[in-house]
């Protein structure tokens, strides 16, 4: 899938061959559990189509914005780049139909509208996971020599990029937990003092994933001290919220639920988006 | 720009994602231009009956024609002699989505056979 730099040569149908079994991988590796949650194959057929448009176009700009700062190299097109990700639509789509057949969640007697509700929802989990699986999962090369990282290297990431990929990792991660009922149940549940110790959690372990961790692609304090980590781990915390409101919106979370109830959504969401938030870094190459 | 180098393998895995996700797109947008708000609207059908040992079985085939999925749906099958009630029995859809059919019995000890009619409805059902 990937562009090649090598001006005027086509890569080898072995290594896109290649490229596409990651990108299979990936997918299933990163969606599986979607596949395989009730909540997923009944919000399909019973959401507005409206709302599944969105969801398709949300999901486009998700991959374009990704396969901008991740996926591909780093001079890639931004033809390619709309290619790669119609590429990954279309994979995601095919995958998650084929799951849902051997899973007996398709078959002959559903309607269109049925069928497709219930294969567009999963098929954009899926095709996040084919972009992520195609440009995380492989060995590194020496082709490699182009990617993003390396552009980057004279200066420090600027804050569109933090942003996006922060946005992306929480997403990846809150797409996964955000249609169960486990979400509402403890939004409900959960205590307004103990929704703070959530926050408070949560932002603890930005920080930590952040800065004191040594994870791939992370900085360390460096010089910029204390100041550096609170607003960096702010930022991100922020970054989850929304990412965390955005899931639960589309999953129809907040309809004939309190204001209270829906903000202890969002906290208990935020939670995990705060994980992918933070290790959104990671995603790059 | 530069032209993008694809291989034929890469051009026809986008050829067909791109006829996959306009396919796609087209009809979410015929089906969000089409769709009506009606509430659920159940259609209940019922089948032939077949005896298994000392049971009766009556296939039940719940349909939601509405623009609405509806949840839980309680559906109750009644034998019915000379204005009289013989047997009732109950059924529970736990999703039926728009234009979607969910399919079951109703399991009576009574022949179905000795009735004069059956009457069928919906109890009730919650929106998800």
């Amino acid at each position: 899938m990937g562009g090649n730099e090598r001006a005027g040569a086509r890569p080898p149908t072995r290594e896109s061959l290649e490229e596409y079994g990651r990108g299979i991988a990936g997918g299933l590796l990163f969606s599986l559990p979607l596949l395989y949650t009730m909540e997923m194959w009944q919000f399909g057929p019973s959401a507005h189509p409206s709302r599944l448009l969105i969801y398709v176009a949300a999901t486009f700009i998700l991959l374009l914005g990704y396969n901008r700062f991740a996926g591909l190299r780093y001079d890639a097109s931004w033809s390619e780049i709309f290619i790669d990700s119609v590429e990954e639509i279309g994979i995601g789509l095919v995958l998650s139909a084929l799951v849902l057949t051997f899973l007996g969640r398709l078959d002959q007697t559903m309607t269109l509208s049925e069928l497709t509700g219930k294969v567009v929802l999963t098929a954009m989990t899926v095709a996040i996971g084919v972009s992520v699986g195609t440009s995380q999962l492989g060995g590194s090369t020496e082709e490699d020599s182009g990617s993003f990282e390396d552009a980057t290297e004279s200066g420090p990431p600027g804050i569109g990029q933090h942003l996006v990929l922060a946005f992306i990792g929480a997403v990846l991660i809150g797409g996964n937990i955000a249609p169960t009922e486990e979400v509402l149940l403890l939004g409900v549940e959960v205590a307004s003092v103990k929704l703070l110790g959530v926050i408070g959690a949560s932002l603890v372990l930005a920080a930590i994933i952040l800065f004191y961790s040594s994870f791939r692609n992370t900085e360390g304090v460096g010089d910029g001290g204390l100041v550096l980590v609170m607003r960096r781990t702010v930022v991100t915390y922020a970054v989850a919220l929304c990412a965390a409101a955005l899931v639960l919106w589309f999953f129809d979370r907040f309809s004939g639920i309190s204001s209270i109830h829906s903000v202890s959504q969002v906290v208990v969401l935020g939670g995990a988006t705060t994980l992918g938030a933070s290790a959104g870094k990671l995603l790059i190459k | 720009m530069k032209t993008p180098n694809k291989n034929p393998l890469e051009w026809v895995v986008f050829f067909i994602s791109l006829l996959l996700l306009s396919g796609v797109l087209g009809y979410l947008v015929y089906d969000a231009l089409t769709i009506g708000s009606e509430p659920p609207t159940i259609e209940i059908e019922l089948g032939d009956v077949s005896a298994r040992g000392e049971q009766y079985m009556l296939p039940v085939t719940i349909r939601n024609v509405g623009d609405r999925t509806a949840e839980d749906v309680i559906v109750e099958v009644v034998l019915v002699r000379d204005a009289k009630e013989l047997e009732a029995a109950e059924l529970t859809a736990a999703f039926v989505a728009r234009d979607s059919t969910a399919n079951g019995w109703a399991v009576f000890s009574i022949d179905p056979g000795t009735a004069t009619s059956i009457e069928a409805r919906v109890l009730g059902f919650q929106q998800p």
